[in-house]
């Protein structure tokens, strides 16, 4: 206003100083000038005065002219009286014209002025619309908040040549702001000052919502300007907020020492830039909660990843330690197995080497067939074979109360204690008479009891002597199973006891013997308790009966039949493949046809020369035969066999040596006659040697064919004794 | 072994000392007949005191013929006992020698065969 003012005041002034040098440099001219002349001079001061300074002072000029001129210049000079309307007219047409020469220049001037202003503004949108959009570009680019606001802050004060630019933060809570950016403060401040919410022009701000703008600091009643809090000096202020979605954040602010007004397009460039920072402070922000939020899931993750190895490698850990325990678990059960294993193996091989023979092959009259199977844990079943010369055969069958190691060896002792009773009283035999079965077996009780008494255990058996000659067995039950007889003729099953105790039980036990009669076709059956003690699934026993019934029905087999067929009608009964007990039997079938008619033996060196003596041996005993003598032909191709078996034991099972011996044992019954030749050398089964080239091209290999050619069975094993034992039949009538 | 030989033209007739051929003098017998086989190409041999004979007998039989052979020579075989044909039918030797009955049926057969191949 004082501007104006001043500027009106010197144009009045020009107005008056204008005329007056006017009139000054023309009324000593008057002479010379015409009248025209001095009122364009007039009009000039006039047109300059309107031109510079408004209608008003051109107003002035022009009066002020008309009254100078109508003074100085006019007739009658230095009077203001007119002299006639002609006067009137030209001072009027004068004043007229100085008038409407003010009037439109003053016109113009102020079109140009109002059309510079335009351009004016228009270079200053256009800036202001530049440093927006640069600082959008800016803040589109910049990482850091801070320091778009640094950026922002020292644009806009140099855009808007204010003294101070500020943005103000709203702190959590809302109750205070702090001084984030800002130009033209003083050291210190930004960053760290803050300012109520309350009554400061930020909070009004925020609080109004709009731009804010202070023209005259001075008259400010609604606010404390921030310089002022700040110990400032301020004349004119606009402040806009910086708002989000999420709110305000702040004030943008900016501050002039000299008083000023602000255009709109300066407030809208201010909130445009305030706008720019909201979005960008936003933007910024929903980055940061992304990332904060990616953080923050990276760190869940990481965690959870931690945890899961944590977690895994405990697992493995338990895994493993687990794994260990179940291996040693493994390994203690593994040692248990074994050892029980052992166990069983050893009692195995105990009852296969010590506690089970071979059942004899050989027997005149008699085939004999035994079955042991054995249970998980051996219980010390045994049985003896012993043959004796005059035919008869001696079995005893035998069970040790008690499993294990334990019973395999007692079984084992009493085994070798009836041996020895056996061989201390043939000894003692003065005519080589066999000993009884009893005698026997009080001897070898002698001998066991007082081990068995000891160790709390017993031991029954059978004790059965067949005698083939004489058809009668004798037998002693010490408390065993018996013996089960079935009889060829009627097909009936009996089961003869004895009633002597268990050995074991009583020193100096008496024992009494029975003897049983039995005829050619008979089967004889000696067994364990674990036969008739066989439980089913309904726990029933096998028993007597189905045992008899068993025999009955397979009474017609051989007796390696008959033991197998009785063994699977114990599993068949139990329905497991466990027993609980071994399974011990022993079938002997006295044969019909094998009555032994004759025999004899004799004992060969193992050299060629010798095979001279094997054929007569084989030639008179077949001549001398009971009844009538082998057929001629049939004697010849017994003698050329056992020749030709000689003469290969000597050969390849001694290997040429000539100081070996072979044992030739001949026997005759009604059907046949065998011939049997025992050595210690290496085994040779003439039955299994290739076949011969007989076309002429070989002069040797055909030995062991001559062999089976000649006689009718040629069989080959290891008899009672160790030794192998080619056994040649030829039949009687063929 | 003393092995007799007779020589009946151009046949020689040796006939075996033995009644036993086995094992044990198989091989003296081959050992003793050699000379013989050597010196002759039309040899019989009189099997007459043998009673027995072997897998080892027979496989002498089976090398005198073959040695006879060889030399473009031949065996003929007689008076086999009983018990010694049976012995030979067994490993089916009797097809691979000529067997005759008698010492003359053997010489015979020589002859014949000598006049038809003349």
């Amino acid at each position: 206003m004082a501007s104006i003012l001043q500027s009106r005041i010197a144009g009045y002034l020009w107005a008056v100083l204008g005329i007056a040098a006017v009139t000054a440099i023309c009324a000593p001219l008057h002479e010379h000038l015409t009248d025209t002349t001095v009122a364009l001079a007039f009009l000039l001061v006039v047109l300059f005065v309107a031109m510079r300074w408004g209608v008003w002072p051109g107003r002035i000029a022009a009066a002020l002219g008309v009254l100078c001129f109508h003074f100085f210049f006019l007739p009658r000079i230095d009077t203001l009286a007119i002299s006639g309307p002609q006067e009137w007219v030209a001072l009027a047409a004068f004043f007229i014209t100085a008038s409407t020469v003010g009037h439109l220049s003053t016109r113009e001037r102020k079109r140009a002025a109002e059309a510079e202003a335009g351009r004016k503004a228009a270079r200053l949108l256009a800036r202001l619309q530049a440093v927006v959009a640069e600082l959008g570009q800016m803040a589109l680019r910049s990482e850091e908040v801070g320091k778009v606001l640094e950026e922002a802050v020292a644009l806009v004060a140099r855009t808007l040549n204010v003294d101070y630019c500020n943005v103000m933060e709203l702190l959590p809570g809302g109750e205070e702001l702090i001084l984030r950016a800002g130009v033209g403060w003083k050291e210190g401040l930004v960053g760290r000052v803050t300012v109520k919410t309350r009554d400061s022009q930020p909070g009004f701000v925020i609080r109004s919502d709009r731009p804010v703008i202070v023209e005259d600091a001075a008259m400010e009643t609604r606010f404390v300007l921030l310089p002022r809090l700040l110990g400032e000096d301020v004349a004119s202020a606009m402040s806009v907020v910086i708002s989000t979605s999420d709110g305000p954040y702040g004030a943008l602010g900016v501050h002039s020492r000299l008083r000023r007004m602000f255009t709109g397009d300066e407030v809208h460039f201010l909130q445009a830039v305030a706008n720019v920072l909201g979005t960008m402070i936003e933007r910024r922000r929903a980055q940061e909660a992304l990332q904060k939020s990616a953080d923050e899931i990276r760190t869940l993750n990481a965690e959870l990843e931690q945890r899961v190895t944590a977690r895994t490698a405990e697992l493995q850990a338990a895994n493993k330690l687990k794994d260990e325990l179940i291996l040693r678990e493994r390994g203690a059960t593994a040692e248990l197995e074994a050892a029980r294993e052992r166990e069983v193996e050893i009692g195995f091989r105990i009852q296969q080497n010590l506690l089970l023979d071979q059942p004899p092959a050989d027997v005149p009259g008699l085939r004999v067939a035994a079955l042991t199977v054995p249970s998980q844990r051996i219980d010390g079943d045994f049985y003896i074979f012993i043959r004796h010369q005059n035919q008869s055969l001696d079995v005893i069958v035998g069970d040790v109360m008690g499993k294990g190691i334990p019973a395999a060896l007692l079984g084992a002792a009493t085994k070798s204690h009836f041996l020895k009773a056996l061989s201390d009283l043939m000894a003692l035999s003065k005519d080589g008479k066999l000993p009884e079965p009893r005698e026997v077996a009080m001897l070898a009780h002698a001998g066991v009891v007082r081990h068995l008494i000891e160790l709390d255990s017993f031991v029954t058996l059978c004790y059965a002597r067949l005698n083939v000659s004489t058809r009668s067995l004798e037998l002693v039950d010490c408390g065993h199973t018996g013996i089960l007889q079935m009889h060829h003729s009627t097909g009936l099953c009996q089961v003869w006891h004895g009633d002597n105790l268990p050995m074991g039980v009583r020193e100096g036990e008496i024992y009494d013997q029975i003897s049983i009669p039995f005829e050619p076709g008979d089967l004889l059956l000696l067994y364990s308790d674990g036969i008739t003690e066989a439980r089913n699934p309904a726990r029933e026993l096998f028993g007597v009966e189905r045992l008899q019934e068993c025999v009955r029905s397979n009474g017609h087999l051989e007796p390696a039949a008959l033991v197998e067929a009785i063994r699977k009608a114990i599993f068949a009964f139990s329905k497991s493949d466990r027993l609980a007990d071994d399974l011990t039997s022993v079938a002997i079938r006295v044969e019909e046809t094998k009555l032994l008619l004759a025999r004899n033996e004799t004992e060969i060196q193992s050299d060629l020369k010798q095979l001279r003596r094997a054929r007569q041996f084989v030639r008179a005993f077949c001549h001398s035969l009971p009844g009538s003598p082998l057929h001629e032909d049939s004697t010849s191709a017994l003698e050329l066999a056992v020749n030709e078996a000689a003469s290969n034991i000597m050969k390849h099972a001694y290997h040429g040596r000539t100081d070996q011996g072979i044992h030739l044992d001949a026997e005759a019954f009604s059907g046949h006659v065998v011939i049997r030749l025992r050595h210690l050398g290496d085994p040779f089964d003439p039955s299994a040697a290739p076949p011969p080239v007989l076309d002429g091209s070989r002069q040797s290999g055909f030995g062991a064919y001559i062999i089976t050619q000649s006689v009718d069975e040629v069989r080959y094993y290891r008899d009672e004794r160790g030794r192998n034992c080619i056994a040649l039949t030829k039949l009687r009538n063929p | 072994m003393e092995i007799a030989v007779d020589k009946i033209g151009d046949v020689t007739v040796a006939t075996i000392p033995v009644d036993e051929l086995d094992a044990s003098n198989a091989a003296e017998l081959k050992r003793d007949i050699a000379p013989i086989l050597e010196a002759n190409t039309r040899l019989v041999i009189d099997l007459r005191p043998l009673q027995f004979v072997d897998s080892s007998g027979l496989g002498a039989m089976l090398s005198c013929l073959r040695q006879l052979s060889a030399k473009g020579g031949d065996l003929k075989l007689c008076c086999l006992s009983k018990q010694v044909r049976a012995a030979f039918e067994l490993v089916r030797m009797h097809r691979i020698f000529d067997i005759f009955g008698t010492r003359d049926e053997a010489i015979r057969a020589f002859q014949t065969q000598g006049t038809k191949a003349q």
